[in-house]
C-alpha cells in the first residue's frame, strides 16, 4: 500500500533520496534512507511482525519506541532485534520469530484456541508426569515457546568500544526537560554530557505540532520546531557532550551511569545526575487490545513525524485524561480521521483541544468502556459500551491508545530515590531525594509545559551546584505538589471485561490469569510476579509494571500504596554482553628475547599472561643438549626484586623459615616463602650482591602477589628497606650443560673456573660488552650459569652466546625440556607441586626450617607442623611400565585414592617414565609400590610404579657442583 | 562493584584497580595458642556495617592503605595509611 | 678467556619488530630505537597528528629509582620549575608531577610518582644518573638503576584524550589533568604512568608501561585508535618542549 508513505510529514528521519532493499522471510522490501525495519515493512503494507511467546497471536508495532516486544525479529542471524528502533541497511536479511510454518499461518496458534490448557502456571501443574516424558515435554515446549533463535556458529561483525566518560553532570534525557536543564547547567559552568536515546534531541516535541509555551527560546514554537531549535542550542554548547542514539541502562553507585551507544559501551562517571527520562502512554485493558493496529498514540505518531507512515486512515482514540485529547489533535493534524474519542471519565473536559475535535467532527463518548477490540490479523474496530450503558461498534482501522502518561520512574529508583503514589495522579513519582540526583520534566509527573520549563532549568541549576539553587528548586516543588493538589480525582480501576485483555504482552498475561493467580494465594505483587512472569519479558515492564499494579490493586480491593511495585533492576533496556565486555584486551606480556625465539622456530606456550616458548621442534634433541653438552633457555619471566635498605637482611628472615642476614656477599641461597599458616607461597633464590642489597628472584607467575605481600608487611611497619620489582628490567637466561663453563668463559673476564665462581655464587660484571648478574646455580641438574642483564641488552647476551656456543653444538631449550629435566631432578615446582594445604615439610624441604629464632611468619604454623609430622609428603616415583600417568592422576590403594600425581613425564634421558607425587607419609619408602591411575578421570585404567626418594639423574649432584 | 575507593595517593578509582586485603587484625604474639591463631588465620569478623579493611592500589601506586566502609552500603567513609584505633564496634585494629 | 669489551652493544626497544614491520629508521646502528619511519608512513604522520592522533616511541631513556624517606628531598634540589601551582623554579615536592629537571647540567625529568618514589630520566648517553646514583644512596634514599625497565611512548594530537578514556577508567582529560601532571593507572588492563604533556598546541601525553607488555600496549592503542585516526610516528612529530627527555613543556 503505496498511499501509507506520507510527504507532508516528511519524517524527519527520512533521507528520501536513498532507497534501501531488504528481505524480510525471504520477500525483498525497499525502504528509504532513514527507515527503521518496522517502518519500511509497515509503510509496505504489513500489520503483522511477530507472534507473541505463549499464544502465537499476530502482532503489530505498538510504540514504535523500542519498548514492547511485538517487532522482535531476527536480522542477519542475530535474535531478538527490535525491528522500531532498527535502521535498515542495504542487504539486510530479516526474519520473523516464533512462527511456525509462517509469519502470516501460525499453525502454533492453536496454543491460542486452546488456551485453557496454558493457564497462568501451568507448568507448575502440567506435564510433569509421567516424569520420563519430560525431557519430550521440555523439547515441545521449547520449541512452541520461545523468541528468536540463537546460532552458536554465528560471528556477529560486532567490534565493541568502551569509553570512560566524567563529568560534573549527566542528564539522561534529551527533550525538552533535559535539554533544558542540560543548557541551564552547562551555562553555570558544568561539564555535562546530555545522553538522548533518538538520532536527533526533542524527545516528544518531536511528534507534537501545538505549539510549546513556557521558556521563552522556545515560546511559539510548534513541537517540531522547538526540537530543532534545542537540539542547536546544545550543539552550540562547548560544555555539553551530546551522546545520540544511547541508552543509559542503570544507574549505579557513585555517579556510575551505564550507557549503551550502537555497540559502544559508556562508563560516565558524573558528580549529579539529572534524570529527565519522561513518561509513557500505557497499553488500555479490554479484550484483544493486542490485536495489530492497536498502537499507543505516541507509536502513531512517531511513526508518522519520524518516518512520514500512516499505519492506518481511521482512528478511534481510547483515554482516561486530557492527554488523550491533545493526542487526538495531533492526529487530527496529522491527517489521521479521528472516528470517535472514547474517555473513561464522564465528563469531556473544558480545555482548547475538545473543541479541536469536535470541529473535526469526531464522536466524543466521555463516561464509555471500551469492550473488546474486532478482527483478527488487524483490528477493524472497537465494541463500546457508552456512558448510557448502550454497546455498540464503531468501525476502525486504527486504535490510539492515549492513556495518561506514567513516569518512566526505573532509573530514579535504581538511582535509590524512593517512589510515592501520587494520588491525585495515580501514579507513582520519584521523591526528591540526594541533591545528587534530580528529576526533572514529565518524570515527575508534570504535563504543564510552563512548569516543566521552569523545573527543568532550575535541576540544571542545582546539578551544576549553583548557590542557592537548592532553595528556589524546594520552592518549586511546592508548586509543582500544588499542580497536583487541585486536580479532579482520578477514576478509580475497573477490573476488564473479557476473557483476554492482555496486561502482559511479552508473556501473554491476561487479567483474567491475574486474578486466577490471586485466587491461588499469590496475593503479593511481587510473588504473584514471578508465579505469573508479568513484567519479566523483554520489555521488563515498561508496558505492564503499572497495568499489572493497578489490576492487582483492584483485584484484590486494596490501595496502590498497599500493593506497591516490584524492584526495578537493569538494564533497561536490552544489551548484548559483548557489548558489555568491550573490547577485547588481553594483556599479554613479552620478553625481550622473544623475536629470537620466534626466529628459531619455537612453539608458544601461555604462562599466565606471559608468551613462552615451548619447544623448538625437537624436546629429546633439546634435552640431549642440555646433558652432553650446553642449552640456553630464556628464564627472564622469573620475578625479580631489588631489596636493599639497612633493614634489608632483617626483613628477608621475617620473610622465610630460613636465614639471609647471615648469607655471605657473593653468595647465593634457595628461598622458599611461607604464609602465617606455614603454606609455601613461592620459592627462588636470594643473592646477597651487597651489604645491604639482596637480588631476590620469585616464581614466574608469582611476582604480583609476592610484591604486594612484601609492601603489605611493610606498609605498617618502620623497617627501613625499598624493595623494587625489577623483572622488566632484567632479562633472564640459564646457560646449563658440561660445556656451559666453556662458553661463558669465552666472553667475560669474571673469573669462572670452579673454585673462581663456585656452586651458589653470586658475581656482577661485563659478559659479552653487557653489564650482567651472574648466579651460579641449577634447577636441570648440569652446571648451570643464570644471567641477568638489562632487557635492552639481552639480544645482544644471547646472540653472543649463540655464537660463541656454536662449536660446540648449543641449542637453545624451552619449557617443556626444562620441566623434564627439573623433573630427573625431583625439583619441585611450586603451585604446581604444591598447593594451597603444601607445607615445607610435606613439600620435602624440611631442611630450609631454621626455627631457632624469636618470630618470623608461619614459626609457630612450622612449629605444630614438627611436632605432628606431616600427614602427606611429596616424593618421586617411576613407573614400571611405559605408561606415563596425566598430571593430576590420583594414586590409588583398594580402588580408593591416597594421593595425587603432580608432575609426570618421560625421560629419554632415563628410558622410563617418572613424576612427583604426594602420598600419605608412611608410603614414601625407597623402593615401595603404588598404584598410579593413568588417567585424571574417578575411574579408568591404572599401572604399577615404585617410590623413589631420591633424584633419578645423578643423585648425587657432582654434576650441578661440577 | 560500582563504587568508587579513594586512594590516599591518585584519589578515587574504580575498584578493579585494588585488590581486597582482609579486615584489619592483629597478629598474635610467637608462642600463642593454637586457637588463637587458628582464629588469626581463618576466622573473619564479616560485619554487615562498618568495617576497616586493607586495599591495594594494584593497578595503580601498588600502595597498602586501609578503608572504613559499611558493608551494607559499600559508603566509603574515610581512607588513610593507617586509619586510628577503633574505640568501639567489629573490626579489631591491626 | 678474554671478554668482548669493545664490541658496540646494540640496545633494542621493546617493539623493535613493530619499528622494523613500519620500516623504522634507527637512531644508529646500535641503538635501535626509531627515529621516523619510511616514506609511505611518514607521509601520514602530519595529517594524523593534525586531525587524529600520533604514538611514537621515544628514548632510550635512562632510568633511576629514588626510593625511600629521602628520595622526595633528594629529587628536589634538581627539579627546575614546571611545579605544580605555577611555582617558577627551585624544589618541588609536589607528588603525582612530572617536571624538568636539570640533573648535574644534563637536561632531564623528576617524575614524582610518591611521597618516597621518585623516577629520574635522562636521554640515555649522558653519565648524569650514573653519578646520581652513587651520589644519593643513603640510610634513606635507595638509588636502584632501572633504565630498559620501561617502554616510553607519546601520545599527542586532539583525538588523544579521547584514544586514551577508552583504555584508561581514571581521569585523564585535560580538564582533570593539568600539563604536568602525572597518573598511575592501568591502561587496557596493564599499570602505566600517564603524564600529560602537550604537544605544542595539540593534547598529548607520555605513556610508561613496563617493558614486557610493551608490545600489547602499542597495538591496543593501534586498534583503539585507528577510528579515531591513530598513525603511528617519529618521536619529532609528537614531541612536547623536552619531551624527549620525559620533561614537561
Amino acid at each position: 500500500m503505496a498511499d501509507r508513505r506520507l510527504s507532508d510529514p516528511a519524517g524527519d528521519e527520512l533521507r528520501r533520496a536513498e532507497s534501501i532493499d531488504f528481505r524480510f522471510d525471504g520477500r525483498p522490501h525497499t525502504g528509504v534512507g532513514g527507515d527503521t525495519i518496522a517502518s519500511a515493512l509497515v509503510a509496505d503494507g504489513l500489520d503483522i511482525l511477530s507472534r507473541s511467546f505463549k499464544y502465537h497471536r499476530p502482532r503489530g508495532v505498538l510504540c514504535a519506541a523500542g519498548r514492547c516486544p511485538n517487532c522482535l525479529v531476527q536480522v542477519n542471524g542475530e535474535p531478538n532485534v527490535r525491528a522500531c528502533v532498527t535502521p535498515v541497511v542495504p542487504a539486510m536479511v530479516v526474519r520473523s520469530q516464533n512462527a511456525w510454518p509462517s509469519l502470516g499461518l501460525d499453525l502454533l496458534s492453536l496454543t491460542d484456541r486452546f488456551d485453557r490448557f496454558f493457564p497462568i502456571g501451568f507448568y507448575y501443574k502440567t506435564f510433569i508426569r509421567p516424569r520420563r516424558f519430560w525431557p519430550l515435554y521440555e523439547a515441545v515446549l521449547r520449541r512452541i515457546a520461545g523468541l528468536g533463535r540463537v546460532d552458536i556458529t554465528a560471528r556477529p561483525d560486532l567490534h565493541p568500544r568502551k569509553r570512560h566518560l566524567h563529568a560534573d553532570v549527566a542528564v539522561v534525557g534529551g527533550g525538552p526537560a533535559g535539554c533544558l536543564a542540560a543548557l541551564e547547567a552547562a551555562g553555570a559552568g558544568a561539564r555535562v554530557v546530555l545522553v538522548d536515546d533518538g538520532t536527533r534531541l526533542g524527545g516528544h516535541l518531536r511528534m507534537r505540532s501545538r505549539e510549546v509555551t513556557g521558556d521563552a527560546r522556545l515560546a511559539g514554537l510548534p513541537g517540531v520546531d522547538a526540537a530543532r531549535r534545542l537540539a542547536a542550542l546544545v550543539a552550540a554548547e562547548p560544555r555539553i557532550e551530546h551522546l545520540a542514539g544511547a541508552t543509559a541502562i542503570g544507574i549505579y553507585d557513585d555517579g556510575l551511569v551505564g550507557i549503551t551507544q550502537g555497540s559502544t559501551f559508556v562508563r560516565l562517571r558524573a558528580g549529579r545526575i539529572v534524570l529527565a527520562a519522561g513518561a509513557a502512554e500505557r497499553p488500555a485493558l479490554f479484550h484483544a487490545n493486542d490485536r495489530p493496529g492497536i498502537m499507543l498514540a505516541s507509536g502513531i505518531l512517531r511513526l508518522i513525524h519520524l518516518h512520514g507512515v500512516r499505519p492506518g486512515r481511521r482512528a478511534i482514540v481510547v483515554t482516561d485524561d486530557d492527554h488523550g485529547w491533545r493526542q487526538a489533535t495531533e492526529l487530527i493534524a496529522a491527517g489521521i480521521e479521528v472516528a470517535a474519542i472514547v474517555d473513561t471519565r464522564s465528563v469531556v473536559p473544558e480545555i482548547a483541544e475538545a473543541a479541536t475535535v469536535r470541529a473535526a467532527g469526531s464522536e466524543m463518548l466521555p463516561g464509555a468502556t471500551v469492550l473488546a477490540a474486532q478482527g483478527r490479523s488487524r483490528v477493524t474496530g472497537l465494541r463500546i459500551r457508552g456512558g448510557d450503558g448502550v454497546e455498540r461498534v464503531i468501525a476502525a482501522d486504527l486504535v490510539a491508545m492515549a492513556t495518561r502518561p506514567e513516569p518512566v520512574v526505573t532509573l530514579a529508583a535504581q538511582a535509590g530515590l524512593s517512589l510515592a503514589f501520587e494520588e491525585r495522579l495515580a501514579e507513582w513519582i520519584p521523591v526528591a531525594g540526594s541533591a545528587d540526583v534530580v528529576v526533572t520534566g514529565h518524570m515527575t509527573g508534570l504535563t504543564d509545559d510552563e512548569l516543566i520549563a521552569a523545573g527543568a532549568v532550575l535541576s540544571g541549576r542545582l546539578a551544576a551546584g549553583r548557590d542557592g539553587a537548592g532553595a528556589a528548586h524546594a520552592h518549586h516543588a511546592e508548586q509543582v505538589a500544588a499542580a497536583f493538589a487541585v486536580l479532579p480525582d482520578p477514576a478509580p480501576t475497573v477490573l476488564p471485561a473479557g476473557r483476554k485483555p492482555f496486561v502482559c504482552l511479552c508473556e501473554d498475561v491476561t487479567a483474567k490469569e491475574l486474578v486466577q493467580g490471586v485466587a491461588e494465594g499469590f496475593d503479593s505483587l511481587e510473588t504473584l510476579k514471578r508465579y505469573s512472569t508479568v513484567t519479566m519479558g523483554p520489555c521488563q515492564g515498561k508496558q505492564c509494571h503499572g497495568n499489572a499494579a493497578r489490576v492487582t490493586a483492584a483485584i484484590r480491593g486494596v490501595s496502590r500504596t498497599t500493593t506497591g511495585l516490584t524492584t526495578y533492576r537493569p538494564p533497561f533496556q536490552p544489551v548484548p554482553l559483548a557489548v558489555i565486555a568491550g573490547p577485547h584486551l588481553h594483556p599479554v606480556r613479552r620478553t625481550a628475547l622473544h623475536d629470537r625465539h620466534e626466529a628459531a622456530g619455537a612453539t608458544w606456550m601461555d604462562m599466565g599472561d606471559w608468551k613462552r616458548p615451548l619447544h623448538y621442534g625437537d624436546i629429546e634433541a633439546e634435552c640431549r643438549a642440555v646433558h652432553e653438552r650446553v642449552g640456553l633457555i630464556d628464564v627472564s619471566t622469573l620475578g625479580k626484586l631489588d631489596v636493599r635498605g639497612r633493614d634489608a637482611g632483617e626483613f628477608l628472615d621475617w620473610l622465610h623459615p630460613n636465614r639471609f642476614s647471615d648469607l655471605k656477599v657473593g653468595r647465593i641461597r634457595y628461598r622458599a616463602m611461607t604464609d602465617d599458616a606455614g603454606i609455601i607461597l613461592d620459592d627462588g633464590t636470594v643473592a646477597r650482591l651487597g651489604d645491604d642489597r639482596y637480588f631476590v628472584t620469585t616464581g614466574t607467575g608469582s611476582l604480583d602477589a609476592v610484591d604486594g605481600w612484601l609492601r603489605w608487611w611493610l606498609a605498617a611497619s618502620d623497617r627501613r628497606v625499598d624493595v623494587t620489582n625489577v623483572t622488566a628490567r632484567f632479562a633472564a637466561m640459564n646457560l646449563a650443560g658440561p660445556r656451559a663453563r666453556d662458553v661463558l668463559a669465552g666472553l667475560t673476564d669474571v673469573d669462572v673456573s670452579p673454585d673462581g665462581l663456585r656452586y651458589l655464587d653470586a658475581r656482577e660484571g661485563l659478559v659479552a660488552g653487557v653489564p650482567a648478574v651472574i648466579l651460579r646455580i641449577g634447577f636441570v641438574g648440569e652446571l648451570a650459569y643464570e644471567l641477568h642483564a638489562p632487557a635492552d641488552q639481552a639480544v645482544h647476551l644471547w646472540d653472543a652466546l649463540i655464537t660463541a656456543g656454536a662449536g660446540v653444538g648449543i641449542r637453545p631449550f624451552g619449557v617443556e625440556a626444562q620441566r623434564i629435566l627439573r623433573l630427573e631432578k625431583q625439583h619441585a615446582i611450586v603451585g604446581q607441586d604444591t598447593d594451597a594445604l603444601s607445607d615445607p615439610r610435606g613439600a620435602s624441604m624440611g631442611w630450609l626450617v631454621k626455627a631457632d629464632r624469636p618470630d618470623f611468619i608461619g614459626r609457630d604454623a612450622l612449629a605444630a607442623l614438627a611436632e605432628r609430622g606431616p600427614r602427606d609428603v611429596l616424593t618421586g616415583f617411576e613407573m614400571i611400565g611405559t605408561a606415563v600417568p596425566a598430571e593430576g592422576a590420583a594414586v590409588v590403594r583398594d580402588g580408593r585414592p591416597i594421593g595425587r600425581v603432580t608432575s609426570s613425564k618421560w625421560s629419554t634421558t632415563l628410558g622410563k617414565a617418572i613424576g612427583l607425587a604426594w602420598l600419605p607419609a608412611e608410603d614414601v619408602v625407597e623402593d615401595g609400590q603404588i598404584t598410579v591411575r593413568l588417567g585424571t578421570g574417578r575411574e579408568g585404567s591404572t599401572a604399577l610404579a615404585v617410590v623413589r626418594t631420591a633424584p633419578f639423574y645423578d643423585p648425587e649432584g657432582t654434576r650441578v657442583r661440577s | 562493584m560500582s563504587f568508587l575507593i579513594d586512594c590516599p595517593l591518585c584519589g578515587p578509582r574504580e575498584t578493579g584497580e585494588y585488590r581486597y586485603g582482609g579486615e584489619l587484625q592483629t597478629r598474635p604474639l610467637p608462642d600463642s595458642p593454637v586457637s588463637t591463631w587458628s582464629a588469626y588465620l581463618y576466622e573473619r569478623t564479616n560485619v554487615a556495617g562498618i568495617e576497616r579493611a586493607w586495599w591495594f592500589h594494584r593497578a595503580g601506586c601498588r600502595r597498602w592503605f586501609q578503608v572504613e566502609r559499611d558493608t551494607r552500603t559499600n559508603e566509603v567513609i574515610r581512607v588513610g595509611w593507617t586509619l586510628p584505633a577503633l574505640t568501639t564496634g567489629a573490626g579489631a585494629d591491626g | 678467556m678474554t671478554s668482548q669489551s669493545a664490541t658496540l652493544v646494540t640496545r633494542r626497544s621493546a617493539i623493535e619488530a613493530e619499528h622494523i614491520e613500519l620500516g623504522a629508521r634507527w637512531l644508529a646502528d646500535d641503538i635501535h630505537w626509531p627515529a621516523g619511519y619510511g616514506e609511505a608512513v611518514a607521509t601520514a604522520t602530519g595529517a594524523a597528528v593534525a586531525l587524529g592522533a600520533g604514538l611514537a616511541e621515544i628514548g632510550p631513556l635512562d632510568e633511576l629509582l629514588l626510593r625511600g624517606p629521602g628520595a622526595l628531598a633528594a629529587a628536589a634540589t634538581h627539579a627546575t620549575g614546571g611545579a605544580g601551582g605555577g611555582a617558577t623554579g627551585g624544589a618541588t615536592t609536589t607528588v603525582g608531577r612530572a617536571v624538568a629537571a636539570d640533573l648535574l647540567g644534563e637536561p632531564g625529568a623528576i617524575w614524582l610518582l610518591g611521597p618516597d618514589e621518585v623516577l629520574l630520566l635522562a636521554p640515555s648517553g649522558g653519565s648524569a644518573l650514573r653519578t646520581l646514583a652513587s651520589d644519593l644512596a643513603t640510610d634513606d634514599v635507595s638509588a636502584i638503576e632501572m633504565t630498559g625497565s620501561r617502554t616510553s611512548l607519546r601520545l599527542a594530537g586532539p583525538a588523544a584524550p579521547a584514544i586514551l578514556s577508552e583504555l584508561c577508567p581514571a581521569n585523564t582529560t585535560p580538564a582533570a589533568m593539568a600539563q604536568g601532571d602525572l597518573v598511575q593507572a592501568p591502561l587496557g588492563g596493564v599499570r602505566a604512568f600517564i603524564a600529560r604533556q602537550d604537544a605544542g598546541a595539540q593534547p598529548g601525553y607520555t605513556i610508561m608501561v613496563a617493558r614486557d607488555e610493551a608490545a600489547y600496549v602499542w597495538e591496543i592503542l593501534r586498534r583503539v585508535g585507528a577510528p579515531h585516526g591513530l598513525a603511528p610516528v617519529g618521536p619529532a612529530a609528537v614531541s612536547g618542549v623536552a619531551a624527549a627527555s620525559g620533561g614537561s613543556s
